[in-house]
């Protein structure tokens, strides 16, 4: 009898359920930044985005979308012709408003540093309607931040220095980026810990003075293959730098370093790996998601 | 080249041929974008409904309407004013190498707009952009005017040392505070400051404001042009043939100066428009200013509204500042050439 | 017929500096005047006051009667035009446009000229010998032919008062009698009353019937040429030793300097 009465509930329910599916068509969107594409796509909203920029490589099937330009030359009519019900971009991106004012749903986000980014995924899981999976990918993210944290337990900090470019002179992640927040998180300082700006210019004279251990240049997935060459050669000429003395310059191509977005736990167990290599290697791998 | 005589005649004349020609340009501009193809727009127009591509009506209609129009008529407004003004400095200042940005006005709107780009924040407060480049440009009109004024006299060559002084000094209060911008916000400055005509930041009465502060601007310039003409003799020669010349300099320098930080605070400073529609035009149809303002006012229109239309057919990727360049250098040095042996400025 | 132009102990300064001290003159309509004298004597202080262009700090300048100041510039635009010693165009604006220019103060409305205007014009040019130069170039006329324009429109003002500053210092010999001739016999022909600024005293002695000389800000001399440029006189203003003969052909003066210019004994 209860068996009976389970069935019929289930039964109604996936046809209440097939009902309201079939009834309004998911959400069409365009998303206007790379983070915000991993995001809906981490969150199994990958087939709700039918516009992304031309940056936004991850995961793949994202590159298969409409591109709509670039991230500060967004083309309008690019968006406006896909008909998209709601278009996400970053706060600070203007063109918001001119789709705003174009009678376009408009959702802005900030992403600029760790709380942000869970601001945003649920912010972008409520419109979406997968608030759990939002829930989900946060907790996930914090608890391996934990793990991390409790396996550094007692390891020195290290002061360490990230690059994330040249304008030409060095650029690096400062106070209030997510990068900042991951070094902590890392267990190492920041030798630029104290600058006015998320993204401060450094001069090479800072650096000489407070001797980073650790060098890590972020170029990105985008960057040619000889700028791993071009900089390793830039350090080597300072070799009083104890980072260049014990061969602790990296270089990496991976754009979870300059995107605070879904993978950020994977940006973390990078920068264990090259602050505290020991440790990384006794971490146990992260729980798989999905 | 440059024809004979100006006469009322003559000048209705051009002007409603160049009138026509910019409504037409006007209408051609509206159909070229970088999505919808010029045919699905026709098509809709014609048939009242959407075409193969599955465009629908409503699409096309924010497209072309609510998205393309407003830009097209703003450039038209913006070439019109740069012209105008380009024309009336150039011949305030008797030099054919004025623009409307040397005298500073520029650089006070940049300003203004730079500190609303950095410190206020797109989301927070983009109705203010407008307003502080208008407060900064006037900031920077008035310094010039006061400045030069010595006495109830313009000496115009106080006029272009002070204009190059203080759009020395306000470029580098600018690049001060760029040095202090996020990457993301650097990089919408630096488009700003490029000219841009889809600025998100202009409210919604920008068109008819504008529109007013240039057709009030175009007539007090209008009413001077014959004075203008007499002022290409000199001060004391205009003078003695009864021009009173403190009267059409302040006249002239206000007005100009008004229209260009109306546009130049809506879209940035773009470039070329001022200083070589002016010349192009006084080429082919004379340096008579009763004809010259008027045409050059309406080939600038022309002309942006041509640039503009090249921009979004390429997707936007440059800023309309470069193609104006690159439309405008090459013609002008081409048209010169060809007349040159005459030697057009004494 | 009243003078068209009279100084009444007039006293100009120009930047702080006395050009003109207690000066007096009357111009008869209809008379032709030369006015020589020294460089920085006030000879084109005299002309600026004269098309009201500047005002005297004391004393009283009258055109026609009445005190520049109480003229409108149009107005003294109608009675006065001046032709310069050089003149540029910042644009290229035709010999034709540049004469039309001198009917501006009699336009009206929104300043478009008439058929009479272009007329007038027209016949100017005829008058100075330009007509030729008509669709040119103001900038490609050589300097010649750039003052017979300058002074066409001047003619073209229909103004009753031709004051020239030294209006043929850079033309050659050729030149300079042509706009000679022209402005004798616009003044003989038209009645035009000439006041002509000249530095060549030779030139002055041969034009005039009258000959104002100023020094330092002074009338210095005013009469006939005999009267004005005799020896002593010029040796007073000047501070040259000249000698003085006569022209058997005209009967006026010539001055020759009696210094030998390489400065001999």
């Amino acid at each position: 009898m209860l068996r009976a009465c389970a069935l019929a509930l289930a039964l109604g329910a996936s046809v209440a359920a097939v009902a309201v599916a079939g009834a309004t068509p998911p959400p069409r969107i365009v998303s206007l930044t790379p983070v915000i594409t991993e995001t809906l796509f981490a969150l199994g909203a990958g087939d709700q985005v039918v516009g992304v920029t031309r940056f936004c490589n991850y995961p793949p099937e994202a590159k298969k979308r409409a591109i709509v330009g670039g991230i500060v030359d967004i083309d309008v009519e690019a968006v406006v012709t896909l008909r998209p019900d709601l278009v996400i971009g970053e706060e600070e991106q203007t063109v918001l408003h001119t789709l705003r004012g174009l009678g376009l749903r408009v959702l802005p986000v900030k992403c600029q540093n760790l709380q942000d980014l869970f601001t945003a995924f649920t912010a972008i899981g409520r419109e979406v309607g997968r608030e759990a999976e939002a829930q989900a990918l946060a907790a996930s993210i914090r608890g391996r931040f934990s793990q991390v944290a409790e396996a550094l337990k007692g390891e020195p900090r290290r002061p360490v220095l990230l690059v994330v470019g040249r304008n030409p002179s060095l650029v690096a992640a400062g106070r209030g980026s997510f990068l900042d927040e991951l070094i902590s998180l890392a267990g190492a300082t920041n030798i630029v810990a104290d600058s006015d700006q998320p993204y401060p210019t450094v001069s090479m004279e800072t650096v000489l003075l407070r001797q980073p251990e650790v060098i890590v240049e972020c170029s990105g997935s985008m960057a040619g293959k000889d700028l791993t060459e071009e900089a390793r050669q830039a350090w080597s000429r300072w070799p009083t730098l104890a980072a260049v003395r014990s061969g602790r310059v990296f270089v990496s191509t991976n754009d979870t370093l300059l995107r605070p977005g879904p993978r950020v736990a994977e940006a973390l167990d990078e920068l264990v790996r090259y602050f505290h290599p020991d440790v990384a290697r006794k971490l146990a791998p992260p729980t798989a998601r999905e | 080249m440059a024809a004979g005589r100006v006469t009322r005649k003559r000048v209705l004349l051009t002007s409603a041929a160049l009138a026509a020609a910019l409504g037409v340009t006007i209408a051609g501009a509206v159909l070229i974008g970088s999505q919808l193809r010029f045919a699905d727009v026709i098509h809709t127009i014609v048939a009242g409904r959407g075409s193969t591509t599955g465009t629908s009506p409503e699409t096309v209609y924010t497209v072309v309407v609510r998205f393309r129009l407003p830009r097209v008529l703003l450039a038209m407004l913006t070439g019109c004013a740069l012209a105008a003004a380009g024309t009336a400095f150039q011949g305030l200042l008797r030099n054919p190498l004025a623009d409307p940005y040397i005298l500073g006005v520029s650089s006070g709107a940049a300003l203004g707009a730079v500190v609303a780009m950095l410190f206020l924040g797109a989301s927070g407060q983009p109705g203010l952009l407008v307003p502080l480049a208008v407060a900064g440009a006037l900031g920077a009109i008035t310094v010039v005017y006061v400045t030069s004024n010595v006495r109830g006299h313009i000496s115009r060559h106080t006029l272009l040392l002070v204009g190059v002084v203080v759009n020395a000094c306000l470029g580098a209060a600018i690049a001060f505070l760029t040095a202090l911008a996020s990457p993301m916000r650097l990089t919408e400055v630096i488009r700003w400051l490029m000219g841009v005509l889809d600025s998100p930041f202009a409210p919604e009465s920008t068109l008819p404001v504008l529109a007013a502060a240039v057709a009030v601007g175009f007539v007090v310039l209008y009413l001077e042009a014959g004075r203008l003409n007499l002022l290409a003799l000199g001060e004391e020669p205009a003078s003695q043939l009864g021009v009173n010349t403190e009267r059409t300099k302040r006249l002239c320098f206000l007005a100009a100066s008004l229209v260009t930080a109306a546009t130049v605070s809506v879209t940035g400073p773009i470039g070329f428009v001022g200083l070589i529609v002016p010349h192009v035009v006084r080429l082919i149809g004379g340096a008579d200013h009763r004809l010259l303002l008027p045409a050059a006012t309406l080939a600038g229109g022309i002309f942006l509204v041509l640039c503009d239309a090249v921009a979004r057919a390429l997707g936007n990727l440059f800023p309309v500042g470069v193609l104006t360049a690159v439309f405008g250098g090459p013609f002008f040095i081409f048209l010169l050439k060809r007349e040159q042996g005459r030697s057009y400025f004494d | 017929m009243g003078d068209i132009l009279s100084l009444k102990n007039v006293h100009f300064s120009y930047d702080g500096t006395e050009v003109l001290h207690d000066v007096t003159l009357h111009v008869p309509e209809g008379s032709f005047l030369v006015v020589v004298g020294p460089n920085g004597s006030g000879k084109t202080s005299l002309l600026r006051l004269g098309s009201g262009v500047a005002l005297p700090q004391r004393g009283e300048c009258l055109v026609a009667g009445r005190s520049t100041r109480t003229f409108g510039r149009r107005e003294l635009a109608r009675v006065v035009a001046v032709v310069p010693q050089e003149s540029h165009i910042a644009f290229p604006f035709t010999a034709l446009q540049v004469v039309l220019m001198g009917r501006a103060p009699h336009l009206g409305g929104l300043g478009f000229e008439t058929a009479e205007d272009v007329a007038l014009a027209e016949a100017a040019l005829q008058d100075t010998d330009a007509a030729a130069l008509r669709d040119r170039l103001l900038g490609e006329l050589s300097g010649g032919e750039k003052q017979r324009v300058i002074i066409a429109r001047a003619l073209a003002q229909q103004a009753r008062l031709l004051l020239l500053d030294e209006a043929t210092s850079f033309l050659d010999i050729r030149h300079q009698m042509d706009i000679c001739r022209i402005v004798r016999r616009l003044n003989r022909e038209r009645g035009v009353t000439v006041v002509m600024v000249e530095h060549d005293l030779n030139l002055a002695a041969m034009l005039a019937e009258r000959v104002v000389l100023l020094a330092e800000g002074r009338l210095f001399a005013d009469g006939s040429p005999e009267e004005v440029l005799s020896e002593a006189n010029v040796a007073q203003a000047f501070g040259v030793e000249v000698r003085r003969e006569r022209d058997p052909a005209t009967g006026r003066p010539i001055l020759l300097p009696r210094e030998e210019p390489t400065g001999g004994s």
